[in-house]
């Protein structure tokens, strides 16, 4: 015990620090958590460099050609170019939509078949074949329905997305604490009570399990639809660069995709852990 | 008596009939569906036809290498990253300075979709086999890295402090604490990426590769076949049940007291 005692009391103890200590001390967690990427930086810079190749320019010349392709000086369009309001709100539009549809029906769906266990039983089969059905193969099914349309991007994204939010509501909901459902029963808590007041909430941390996972699976669906088949759109960007050997505008593209994922992982972690502050286990996750 | 068989039937049977009764209603519905034109024939076939095409696929020995070569792939992507993901992993969960400084770089590399590496990775290395295999891995290094490092830093500090008043080398506490409890989360890593591997080996077969069950589905695509592409489509549907419930079932086997749905993406 004699090791937890300065521990415990050290928090309390930097809140009184003096500004400079503080500023210090964050200027240290900075530069901890960046020299790695620094360093990354500068190793693709030298390494370009020292041998030149077509595929890979300098990492200056991919910032500069970022810069270039999608930012303009035009504070009316938020400082961003022609070419990102075409190719990258196509995009966003599409995995925001295909999210929220999944979004939407994935947790509706979990909580039902969380619920009512004959309904579970009688789409048990579906479900199982949807969560493991790898969910790009569908790419074609979809193409033949709807052709090549932001529909068809939209369908994809919602469809693969879906699955791993209902599995994961639907654990949710079942694993919920028993004695916590049986006090709402005898408290004869109405139905609507009982699913917004219980059984949501106590499956939230797992609904946003699946909410986080189906993030990556969304993106990476969005950039399939769109290097198949598209005619605007990042993965469009992407694979049209590259065919017509223009490597730094490929780069640039790569660079917004991993740029936008970054995002959306990190907005998404900011939701989570404000949503689910009351939750012991959400803290500490990545600390 | 006939009341206690129906008891029984609802209770053991249950699920199975329900199961059943849920399948056909959505063939019946999908049937429908094309019949009325709701779908045209055109892009979707009737499910009588997709699953009598299962039967020629499965006798269509080039279909069958297909397979083949696309599970290799998997597999062989999923051991060899295992091998260099779980020891990195390892790494950075336990010493604090590699995990600080790693954290916002592994945030980064994670967080970029791998399909969008595929036009950068067909440079590179053609539509060949090494193409797939270093996408695949990409997409699965980070789970896997994530989940093990989670593990290791969530190692029960009493034990660790026992370690200590042991004075227990770093390379003892490591291989006597660290590592066994840190076991069960790397195979959820791995059991997350065995599904992931498998929805980007198939993306990189469809975007472009030379071999593999994904450019079978292209070209029937192509060729305007959609009876072939759902046949194809429903075999990979059973490949993928018999590979995410298999690892699940190798998961829970071997690390009995792990909890199927922690682990982050």
């Amino acid at each position: 015990m004699s090791t937890s005692g300065p521990a415990e009391i050290a928090p309390t103890g930097a809140a009184k620090r003096p500004w400079s200590w503080r500023a210090a001390s964050a200027g240290y967690r900075l530069l901890m958590s960046s020299w790695l990427i620094v360093a990354f930086l500068v190793g693709w810079e030298i390494w370009a460099r020292w041998s030149p190749s077509l595929f890979i320019p300098t990492m200056g010349t991919i910032l500069s050609t970022f810069a270039d392709v999608w930012l303009s000086s035009d504070a009316e369009r938020l400082f961003l170019s022609e070419q990102f309001w075409t190719d990258a709100s196509a995009s966003l539009t599409r995995a925001g939509l295909g999210w929220l549809f999944a979004a939407a029906a994935g947790i509706v769906g979990g909580v039902v078949l969380g619920v009512w266990r004959q309904a579970a039983w009688f789409f048990d089969p579906i479900v199982r074949f949807g969560v493991s059905t790898p969910s790009t193969i569908f790419l074609p099914v979809a193409i033949l329905i709807f052709g090549i349309t932001s529909a068809m991007n939209i369908f994809l994204i919602a469809f693969g997305a879906v699955w791993v939010i209902l599995i994961n509501t639907l654990d949710g909901v079942r694993s919920l604490d028993r004695t916590t459902v049986l006090t709402a029963r005898s408290l004869r808590l109405g139905r609507a009570r009982y699913l917004f007041r219980i059984v949501v909430p106590g499956a939230s941390p797992q609904i946003f399990t699946g909410l986080r996972v189906s993030i990556g699976i969304a993106l990476i669906l969005m950039i399939v639809a769109e290097l198949f088949a598209a005619s605007e759109g990042l993965g469009f960007f992407i694979s049209f660069s590259q065919r017509r050997f223009n490597y730094p505008n490929m780069w640039a593209g790569i660079l917004l995709v991993g740029l936008i994922g970054i995002a959306a992982n990190t907005l998404f972690a900011i939701v989570e852990a404000r949503v689910l502050r009351w939750h012991r286990g959400a803290f500490g996750r990545d600390e | 008596m006939i009341a206690r068989v129906r008891q029984h039937l609802v209770l053991a049977r249950g699920p199975l009939i329900y199961g059943l009764l849920g399948t056909v209603t959505v063939l019946a519905a999908w049937h429908a569906a094309v019949a009325t034109e709701l779908l045209l024939e055109l892009s979707v076939p009737r499910p009588l036809d997709a699953l009598a095409r299962i039967g020629d696929l499965m006798l269509d020995p080039d279909f069958r290498a297909a397979v083949q070569d696309t599970m290799w792939t998997w597999l062989a992507a999923l051991l060899l990253t295992s091998a260099i993901a779980v020891p990195t992993g390892v790494l950075f969960g336990y010493f604090a300075f590699i995990y600080r400084s790693s954290s916002s770089l592994v945030n980064a590399g994670r967080s970029i979709p791998s399909t969008a590496l595929i036009p950068i990775a067909i440079l590179f290395f053609g539509l060949g086999f090494q193409m797939k295999l270093l996408i695949v891995s990409y997409a699965i290094f980070w789970p896997i890295l994530i989940n093990t490092s989670y593990g290791v830093r969530h190692v029960d500090r009493v034990m660790l402090q026992v370690g200590k008043s042991f004075r227990w080398s770093t390379l003892r506490t490591l291989f006597r604490i660290v590592l066994p409890s840190a076991t069960p989360y790397a195979a959820t890593g791995i059991r997350l990426a065995g599904g992931i591997g498998f929805i980007v080996v198939l993306s990189a077969e469809l975007l472009g590769a030379s071999s593999g069950v994904g450019t079978v589905v292209r070209d029937y695509q192509q060729a305007e076949r959609p009876d072939f592409v759902f046949g194809c489509i429903l075999v990979i549907g059973v490949i993928g049940i018999f590979v995410y419930y298999g690892l699940r079932a190798v998961e829970t086997r071997l690390f009995p007291w792990a909890d199927m749905n922690r682990g982050a993406e």
